[in-house]
């Protein structure tokens, strides 16, 4: 048993008079509209007399946050460390030369356009 | 004359709301994605300009590189993702609406030509995650309760052991989970955003998103659990 508080609803009305949240399983299905400030009022209260009452979801709330950051951290590192590979760079740019839109406009002034998709 | 462009513009600049995502959880600033000097940037670039199209693709390409590789986990896949965007983007600045910002332009074209690739691909062999999610019991209570984690200090989250365990976790979930995460928690876009980009509804980001993030904290629960103790959710088979 991880938690002290009671998953009757008869309790759960004697507690708040609201709607319950009277489980670890409703708990955390509220999880994420709890972190994002949706739920309804009553049903926070409610949710935060849970957490109060129960270690295991205090924790398992504090872990999915952290779960958050961690991935936020892990993929954001990456990007400012590398400088752009120098063979991406330069096939960007020879693409963009050979079709598109770069230095060489005549073809796409040319009378019927340049008959590819482009819209010139 | 061959198009050289594999992806139809069109479709890549067909992308989502601009909002971004601005919930209590995600507290980790963003990299920029505007190029530092943007003194008429659009405008030499649609003047043709080549110093200025060199100028903005070595800006944007290495925060476009680690984007696209998030979604598509293959160095090459996410070079050719980077490469459509850019010259759909070149190709369509006429499209670009004044006063937006140029470079976030680019990234969600980007983002669009990620999404594309990995629906386009063959699906990986993906574990069902609801092995990852965690159990209750008959009268709701959790059957393995959560248990403390010793997240590895003074600095744990610049660490790069911890870095490459995070990712390496994010990496396995299923396309469709990861995708929403990736989205929602890392690119910071909101959830109408993030249905818009993939084509589902906002309750269907919700819950792949709840999903994914239970599912990712399961996987990482045995590498911050203390030693000797006993799993509290489920593991992977």
């Amino acid at each position: 048993m991880s938690c002290s508080r009671s998953n009757k609803p008869d309790n759960d009305a004697e507690h708040t008079g609201s709607i319950a949240v009277s489980t670890c399983q409703e708990c955390i299905d509220f999880l994420i509209d709890y972190l994002d400030g949706t739920l309804p009022p009553a049903k926070k209260a409610e949710f935060e007399l849970h957490l109060e009452l129960c270690p295991p979801c205090h924790r398992y709330l504090n872990q999915y946050q952290a779960t958050i950051r961690l991935g936020q951290h892990a993929m954001e590192e990456e990007a400012a460390k590398n400088p752009p590979p120098e063979a991406l760079i330069n096939a960007i740019m020879a693409a963009m030369k050979a079709g598109h839109p770069g230095k060489d406009p005549g073809e796409h002034d040319a009378p019927g356009g340049c008959g590819c998709d482009c819209d010139r | 004359m061959t198009h050289p462009f594999p992806i139809s513009a069109p479709t890549l600049l067909n992308f989502f709301p601009l909002s971004p995502y601005h919930g209590s959880v995600t507290t980790v600033p963003r990299i920029p994605v505007e190029p530092p000097d943007q003194t008429n940037l659009v405008e030499r670039l649609r003047s043709g300009d080549a110093g200025a199209y060199e100028q903005i693709v070595r800006d944007l390409t290495p925060r476009m590189l680690a984007t696209a590789k998030r979604f598509l986990g293959s160095e090459a896949d996410a070079e050719d993702a980077v490469q459509e965007a850019f010259l759909s983007a070149f190709k369509n600045l006429d499209k670009f609406q004044e006063g937006s910002q140029v470079g976030t332009w680019i990234h969600r074209i980007l983002i669009n030509a990620a999404l594309m690739k990995l629906r386009s691909r063959n699906r990986r062999h993906e574990a069902a995650i609801e092995d990852l999610l965690p159990k209750f019991d008959s009268t709701g209570h959790a059957e393995n309760p959560a248990q403390p984690w010793n997240l590895p200090g003074p600095d744990p989250i610049q660490a790069d052991e911890t870095r490459r365990v995070v990712r390496e976790a994010i990496e396995s979930l299923p396309d469709a989970y990861r995708t929403v995460l990736i989205l929602r928690d890392v690119e910071q876009l909101d959830t109408e955003s993030t249905a818009a980009a993939l084509g589902i509804t906002p309750n269907a980001v919700k819950t792949r998103l709840h999903r994914a993030r239970q599912a990712l904290r399961t996987l990482l629960d045995p590498h911050f659990r203390p030693e000797h103790s006993e799993p509290s959710d489920p593991q992977p088979s």
